[in-house]
């Protein structure tokens, strides 16, 4: 247990000081902008013509922007955990308000987008490898290889194009929160997570077969066998948990792919989340709010990668010992 | 019975039949291995047009890909115009195959730029560890806490469009990948005796990195290179959907598609060829690179 | 009827892109009930895959192509390997340990769930019934603190622990045949010597036959009532232990008792190798496979591939063997 509790630690301090690193390359990027921030802001909001100099620099004095960028850099730390997240020019909100809004939505598109692909790529691989070389596997193989190098928007597109527009059997935009409708929010819901899973289902299942194969030749196996345990309970039993190491890091892998085509999923399909705020955002000019959402993001993966690194230990005994 | 006529005691060495393993060709065994799966041909014969496509665009084209259309805005495929023509009238087939020139050059040159930096800096922290590694690798790690197209984005948003900030733009996202490679193959390569004894013997860091270590590194980084080259063409295929990237004229294959999208209505047909180019781009590419894989190190299918 | 287990002309193969690997090439024997036999020969003469052959464990490329393997009055290699016959007889009434203690368990389960899942299956025993069988089988083979080791995993045991666990999950469900694959060779001396004791007070206790696959005389001439000398895919001579060890006919059996350092010698005597190395089997020429690495040449030996096996009169029992050289004749 105390092997365990050091390694949560351990853990833990790294994964501060990567965030650490992460907030750092966060501001830095941003204030790579060409171009005056304040005028960049005011050009936003209005009355260009009744600036004068005076009034910039008071704005600029109002916005800290005269300060030396590190402290700039403290101010914006500290505030973010002060909860004050700034304020959206485009939107004219407060961004806290509007990721509370948005990160709910694509939270659901993304996680039920990864458990689906989870669960189908761990099936479909298995059966794939366990099968190997007969008809199924030969039909399951090219088929991942198409699913891993399909472009996202593309299968948006076309989905929307043969379900929505053609045959008009499901809402081509937009999004309804599940505990308001739940059948609607289901039908609008299948076509985006659909895309977003394709790459994941398709992953997965190329790593699962390969990690069952791997697993198959073993001797453990062939003990199971000699003892006349029946071909099922092998496969479940003793074959599935071995394999699943390697699924489980590619985990992350899919769930950084997920947000990533939530970006594209959400702008082609109409959906307020934050991966579409984001495209918004970035052509508005409205940095401030990039530079939120890109720093909640990098949090979420970095959680994600420690979940992954935990659950080996449940899977490898052999690792909780280490 | 015993059959004791010409009982000898034989006490020379005889040779015996019992040889050594036939000797294996180490490039017959490659090429066995590679082509083992027959889908690595396709793979190969699709990665063949695609070059020829790129090279030979000016005389494989039937029209030019900038030429705003005479003949007529947004026709559906016939004899004239097999893909049909775009929104202002350009031709369909005429600028996929163009497209590939983009999607190439950018594909070729991001990987060359993220492969060489990266690997450099896997290499320098590999090789001596210690504080030069704490940082690079923290580095790393915070930079793939970003989704690729996420940062490849926003990086080339705050830089402005166009091919060389798209290019830059995914190279630095891409970097860390092969900076995390590299760094993992240095420390277990370091460790051999030939390091060693070439250290002994008074070798310069320089000269033991580039004679001892990046050869024998080569062969992974060679299969994530070929890998890579499939994702660049989707990110940027991402990136210049949505208009921050490589933006008409320019054929670009992602912006083709969003165009499809943007008139879905009246020319759905518009997305779905360039689609396809790209997708059986980096379906060609991923086939490769894992023949490649299988054929260079069957260890690293965990790995990559 | 006193014979369990009947194997006639076995023949096992391995398709290599090298090849044909003729692995087995007509092997018989039999084991009788209460009884325990050798199967001795060098690393790569096909005794592994005999046994494998027998539980129908071979996978492709490899392939038993002939033979019978007749189990209570039925061949064995008539029903598929994955079926549900192979299934209650595997585990239950033949059973198999292994060579490699280290990678024979499955690393992610406990010693008690691959204990039990046996005895489950085949006595049909609920789960506490399961455990407390398993803890009682455990402590028969000598891991003390049995019940609390049941939740351990098997990185947690040594070779020799592993293996003794192997041996209650063989015996687990009271097997009529127990095929014990070169239980040892991984483990060191002591060790070795332990688990033998234990293997064969199990099976005096249990009345279980064993198969004891080894390429170590000196095991065989300790525990087994009668011995197969295996070489290159054939068994070439087989006898009473006591007849063997006395009058060995065969050179290479001669061989391989003359490389066996012996305590009771009086002068130092040198250690004779055999010469060479073990036959490639693909593509055997047709004479005595033997005959490369054998000190004696008789016109036979190169006109048939295998000389058919002939009786003997063997003063301990009944003796077959390969070899027309008399080779008892040239030694006296």
């Amino acid at each position: 247990m105390n092997r365990l509790r050091t390694y949560i630690t351990r853990r833990l301090i790294h994964a501060v000081i990567v965030l650490f690193i992460v907030s750092v390359l966060i501001f830095s990027i941003m204030r790579l902008l060409p171009g005056d921030p304040i005028l960049l802001y005011l050009s936003q909001s209005a009355n260009l013509e009744n600036m004068n100099q005076e009034m910039i620099d008071a704005l600029t004095k109002k916005h800290g922007l005269d300060q030396p960028l590190p402290v700039q850099y403290f101010r914006w730390l500290t505030n973010i955990f002060r909860g004050d997240w700034g304020r959206s020019i485009f939107y004219n909100e407060d961004i806290g308000q509007l990721m509370l809004e948005r990160f709910p939505v694509t939270l659901h598109l993304s996680l039920t987008s990864v458990i689906v692909s989870t669960i189908l790529g761990i099936l479909i691989g298995l059966v794939a490898a366990v099968k190997r070389g007969k008809l199924v596997d030969k039909l399951i193989m090219p088929l991942t290889y198409l699913g891993i190098s399909a472009p996202v928007f593309w299968v948006c597109v076309m989905l929307m194009y043969v379900f929505g527009v053609e045959l008009d059997l499901l809402p081509i935009a937009g999004y309804t929160s599940p505990f308001k409708d739940f059948w609607f929010s289901v039908k609008q819901s299948i076509m985006p997570i659909t895309c977003m899973a394709i790459f994941g289902i398709a992953g997965c299942a190329r790593q699962m077969r390969s990690s069952v194969l791997e697993v198959l030749p073993q001797d453990y196996i062939r003990t199971a066998w000699s003892k006349g345990l029946k071909e099922r309970q092998i496969v479940i039993k003793h074959v599935l948990k071995n394999s699943l190491s390697p699924v489980v890091t590619f985990l992350g892998v899919i769930f950084k792919n997920v947000i990533g085509g939530s970006v594209l999923v959400e702008t082609i399909f109409a959906i307020p989340g934050v991966g579409r705020l984001l495209v918004s955002s970035i052509f508005a000019h409205d940095y401030v709010v990039v530079q939120s959402i890109t720093f909640v993001i990098a949090l979420l993966v970095l959680l994600v990668n420690i979940i992954v690194d935990l659950s080996y230990g449940w899977l490898d005994p052999r690792v909780r010992f280490e | 019975m015993a059959n004791n006529q010409a009982l000898v005691q034989v006490q020379d060495e005889s040779p015996g039949f019992s040889e050594a393993p036939p000797k294996v060709n180490e490039w017959k065994r490659f090429k066995r291995v590679f082509f083992a799966r027959g889908m690595v041909y396709i793979g190969i014969t699709i990665m063949l047009i695609l070059v020829v496509c790129a090279i030979f665009a000016p005389w494989l084209a039937p029209y030019d890909p900038y030429k705003v259309g005479v003949a007529g805005a947004m026709l559906k495929p016939s004899s004239e115009h097999l893909l049909g023509t775009d929104s202002i009238g350009r031709d369909v087939l005429s600028r996929i195959i163009y497209g590939s020139r983009t999607a190439l050059t950018v594909g070729f040159l991001t990987v060359a730029v993220a492969s060489v930096v990266g690997t450099f800096l896997g290499v320098l922290s590999g090789y001596f560890g210690k504080a030069v590694s704490a940082i690079v690798m923290r580095i790393v790690d915070a930079v793939m806490c970003f989704p690729m197209n996420l940062l490849a984005l926003v990086l080339a948003a705050v830089l402005g469009g166009g091919m060389v900030n798209v290019i830059i733009a995914i190279a630095i996202a891409m970097m860390p990948g092969y900076a995390r490679l590299a760094n993992g193959l240095t420390l277990s390569v370091r460790e051999n005796d030939y390091v060693i004894a070439a250290k002994l013997a008074g070798a310069k860091n320089s000269y033991i990195i580039l004679k001892h270590i990046i050869p024998n590194i080569f062969p992974p980084l060679l299969v994530l290179i070929t890998m890579n080259l499939g994702n660049v063409i989707l990110s940027e295929a991402s990136l210049s959907f949505l208009g921050i990237g490589i933006t008409p004229p320019i054929p670009s294959w992602g912006s083709m598609v969003s165009e499809g999208y943007r008139h879905l209505l009246r020319s759905p047909h518009l997305s779905i060829a360039p689609g396809v180019a790209v997708m059986l781009t980096v379906f060609s590419f991923n086939m490769v690179g894992d023949g490649l894989r299988d054929a260079l190190d069957p260890r690293l299918r965990g790995l990559l | 009827m006193k014979e369990l287990l009947v194997v006639k002309n076995l023949k096992t193969q391995f398709k290599t892109e090298a090849g044909l690997v003729k692995a087995v090439d007509g092997v018989s024997f039999t084991l009788n009930k209460q009884e325990i036999i050798g199967l001795v020969g060098e690393s790569g003469c096909g005794k592994s895959v005999t046994c494998l052959s027998i539980m129908k464990l071979v996978r492709p490329p490899g392939e038993v192509v002939d033979g019978e393997v007749i189990y209570q009055g039925e061949n064995l290699l008539k029903y598929s390997a994955k079926g549900k016959e192979m299934s209650s007889i595997r585990g239950a009434e033949i059973a198999m340990i292994f060579q490699e203690p280290m990678t024979s368990l499955n690393p992610s389960l406990t010693i008690g769930q691959q204990l039990i899942e046996t005895m489950e299956q085949h006595l049909g025993l609920n789960y506490k019934a399961a455990c407390k069988r398993a803890a009682d089988l455990m402590e028969m083979v000598g891991i003390p603190k049995a019940v609390e080791r049941l939740d351990d995993y098997p990185h947690q045991f040594s070779g020799g622990m592993r293996q003794r666990v192997m041996i209650a999950m063989a015996l687990s469900c009271n097997p009529k045949v127990l095929i014990a694959d070169e239980p040892t060779t991984a483990l060191d001396v002591t060790t070795q010597a332990q688990l033998l004791e234990l293997l064969k007070d199990m099976v005096e206790k249990t009345g279980t036959s064993l198969i004891l696959v080894t390429h170590n005389m000196g095991l065989v001439a300790r525990y087994a009532h009668r011995v197969y000398v295996m070489y290159a895919g054939r068994v070439i001579e087989t006898s009473t232990t006591k007849e063997i060890f006395a009058n060995p006919l065969h050179p290479y059996t001669r061989g391989l008792l003359e490389c066996i350092p012996r305590l009771d010698e009086e002068k130092a005597r040198e250690l004779v190798p055999i010469k060479g190395l073990p036959p490639n089997l693909i593509n055997m020429p047709p004479t005595c496979a033997f005959l490369p690495r054998c000190p004696y040449r008789v016109e036979s030996c190169y006109r048939e591939p295998w000389a058919p096996l002939r009786s003997v009169d063997g003063k301990y029992g009944e003796h077959y063997t390969r070899c027309d050289v008399n080779t008892l004749e040239k030694v006296r």
